[in-house]
């Protein structure tokens, strides 16, 4: 048993290296193409990498902003492989802030840090699970798609924080669509000093790897496998197809909901209907992941090594355009994707039994 | 050979060039080099600086601060609230003197960073309060909108006169009471109608001007940001098929040149932001430089009124020049008096 999860886990590793090392490789082509248009490559390298994770600081930052991915990225990967197609994790994401807001400013059960803390993330995720369970009700009882009713709620879910924000969650003083400061005893701690290591990383860390069990070693996972694979199969072998479906969507909304809830805790501290775009971002985050969990781990990693490394070029001297850099990580995610496409076909025309993913694309 | 690079489970070709990239890296360890006692500002915006409004006028402000004080200045755009600490944390971090969040969603961020402690200041245009550490620029645009109302009823032949505002917001609001306020000054019959559409949708601001200008409306006032081309496109159809003319007013930056109708344009509502920006980069330098709300009005002569140059003595009168000059001086000494 201990023999085969290793196995596996050195299966997933290796092929994650492979990932890693080509998409350097992708990289250094990327830069390459910015020296064409007048950047000096080497420079903007040295300033990506080292601004990304030149120092504790610089890795911080990092991990912070994959953190949000990371939320996103799982809530899309477990929806997908279950064949719940939720594009909705935006509006889960923004529903879970508010809540959170609201958690731990205007509407406080109590004031102390240790039960106000939890309370505004349990909030944050009920309130994202809750948001996807509505896309799960409108298709099985009133049959509208989720992937339409998702990316509709996600504008009802803009929409609604703004109200929210321009009305009962308004900060006091001012005319802006914004919720006040949520009180520094409120925000998630640190576990390094002078960083941006909060405790929401480890929550979130520890998700994925609770989500891989699930999925890898429970009834329930391989259930959910065989609904989202061939849901005429799982009703023929008497598996809850429905009750499944409604468990994953509020798993995955809930992901995404836990998301919005550290992302105003641990690293904003208040919130406007403007919070990124990481609800369709984890989309992109969960494919390169190949909708595997700990792949799902290293993918936002990846993604926020790519942001954050890009921000620090912009904001340097060499004023990369914010537009060049998003080219470069663009043709990076889609060099990766295209080598994870490489790398499945190779896996399956080997035969590897080690490929961790079951299917690329989710059936509808 | 492709095949065999593919089957191979590490790609040595990645290999080798990972590791090149990392070793090069590492030996240059080339930073970004600043010139001694040079100021440093960073301008910070939410969006693309070439939309065409708030964001570009936020850079071309920078720009004149950056020649005539010779200073460093770093543009970044695409920010939302989510990054701004970490982006304003980094330029502090790296000796910046002055951090510009440009729009009223980067004043926690600022004021979040600023507790840090450090020489930075901090500055937040469009904001309408403060936090410590922080100082605020607050746009009053109610007063030159007072002026415009003036005009408005002057050019008017229908005695209808319209306001369209990107968002009910209270600074936008304030434009159109400004703008009610100053025509009913002039004639008290007058029927004004307000309509908010979009700050980035022109097509809805087309439609909404096409819909006023059926009901007999003859002088819009437009405050839609980058939707303003849509206004422009309708004013300008507009004077092709009716006999009377119909005007518009820019608002924000001087809009007067537009390429669409500027012969229709007389006069914009403008903020000159490189007024307020130098005037903050200027006490940075000389160690001046205050925390707390500052009001940008006419008073300061950063929210003001810009006429049409080339439509002097033609569409716009000696006596509407008169009138403008009249309400001026009215408002400043305090004898008429706009809510902001």
């Amino acid at each position: 048993m201990i023999r085969r999860l290793f196995k596996r886990i050195w299966s997933a590793a290796t092929a994650v290296t492979l990932a890693v090392l080509v998409c350097g490789a992708v990289l250094t082509l990327a830069i390459g193409a910015a020296a064409l248009l007048g950047y000096p490559p080497l420079r903007v390298a040295d300033l990506w990498l080292h601004g990304a994770a030149g120092s504790w600081y610089a890795l911080s930052s990092s991990c912070a902003d994959a953190c949000p991915l990371l939320l996103t990225g799982l809530a899309a990967g477990v929806a997908f492989r279950a064949g719940v197609l939720n594009i909705g994790a935006q509006g889960q994401f923004l529903m879970g802030a508010l809540v959170a807001v609201a958690l731990s400013t205007r509407m406080m059960i109590c004031h102390q840090p240790v039960l106000v803390i939890p309370i505004a993330l349990i909030g944050g995720a009920l309130a994202g699970g809750m948001w996807g369970l509505i896309a799960q009700y409108l298709e099985r009882y009133r049959s509208v798609p989720v992937v339409l009713s998702t990316i509709l709620l996600n504008f009802v879910a803009l929409y609604l924080a703004e109200a929210a924000l321009q009305g009962p969650l308004q900060a006091v003083g001012t005319a802006a669509a914004q919720s006040p400061e949520i009180a520094g005893k409120y925000w998630l701690p640190l576990f390094v000093a002078y960083t941006d290591f909060h405790i929401g990383i480890i929550l979130a860390l520890g998700l994925a790897v609770l989500l891989w069990v699930l999925q890898e070693r429970t009834v329930f996972g391989f259930e959910s496998q065989v609904v989202g694979l061939n849901p005429g199969t799982a009703k023929a072998m008497r598996m809850p197809v429905t009750w499944r479906q409604f468990q994953i969507m509020f798993i995955s909304g809930g992901c995404a909901g836990l998301g919005g809830a550290i992302q105003v805790l641990g690293q904003v501290h208040f919130m406007t209907a403007h919070m990124g775009n990481y609800g369709y971002a984890g989309i992109a985050v969960a494919l390169l992941g190949r909708l595997n969990p700990l792949g799902i781990i290293l993918s936002a990693g990846f993604f926020g090594f790519l942001d954050t490394g890009a921000f620090r070029v912009e904001e340097s001297s060499l004023a990369l355009p914010h537009d060049m850099a998003n080219v470069i990580k663009a043709v990076v995610i889609l060099v990766m994707l295209v080598l994870a496409g490489i790398s499945l076909w190779r896996s399956r025309r080997v035969g590897n039994p080690g490929s961790s993913a079951p299917t690329e694309t989710p059936s509808a | 050979m492709m095949k065999k690079l593919l089957m191979c489970r590490v790609n040595p070709l990645a290999v080798v060039l990972v590791f090149g990239l990392m070793a090069l890296s590492a030996a240059t360890g080339i930073r970004a080099a600043a010139v001694k006692g040079q100021l440093r500002i960073a301008l910070i915006c939410s969006g693309s600086v070439t939309d065409g409004g708030w964001n570009q006028e936020g850079k071309d402000a920078i720009l004149v601060v950056k020649k005539k004080l010779h200073a460093h200045v770093s543009i970044l755009e695409h920010i939302s609230p989510v990054r701004a600490v970490d982006v304003m944390r980094s330029y502090a971090m790296r000796g910046y003197n002055l951090i510009i969040g440009h729009g009223y969603e980067f004043l926690i961020p600022a004021s979040q960073v600023a507790a840090m402690g450090g020489k930075t200041k901090f500055a937040v245009s469009g904001a309408d309060t403060t936090k410590p550490g922080v100082l605020t620029l607050n746009f009053d645009l109610a007063q030159p909108s007072y002026q415009l109302g003036i005009l408005a009823a002057m050019l008017s032949k229908t005695g209808k006169i319209g306001f369209i505002g990107g968002e009910a917001i209270p600074s936008v609001v304030a434009c159109y009471r400004g703008f009610a306020a100053g025509a009913k000054s002039i004639n008290p019959k007058i029927k004004v109608a307000a309509a908010y559409t979009s700050w980035d949708q022109p097509a809805l601001s087309k439609s909404q001007a096409q819909a006023f200008i059926q009901q007999g409306i003859d002088v819009i006032y437009q405050n839609v940001d980058a939707a303003s081309r849509g206004v422009f496109e309708a004013v300008a159809q507009a004077n092709k098929s009716h006999n009377s003319p119909v005007y518009v007013f820019g608002s924000n930056s001087d809009q007067n040149n537009n390429p669409t109708c500027s012969r229709y344009t007389p006069a914009s509502a403008v903020i000159r932001l490189d007024r307020a920006f130098l005037r903050v980069a200027s006490q940075v330098q000389r160690g001046t430089f205050k925390a707390g709300v500052a009001p940008e009005n006419l008073r300061n002569n950063v929210c003001i009124v810009v006429l049409n140059p080339k439509l002097m003595g033609t569409v716009i009168t000696p006596a509407m020049q008169k009138a403008l000059a009249k309400a001026q001086r009215e408002l400043l000494s305090g004898k008429v008096h706009v809510k902001g």
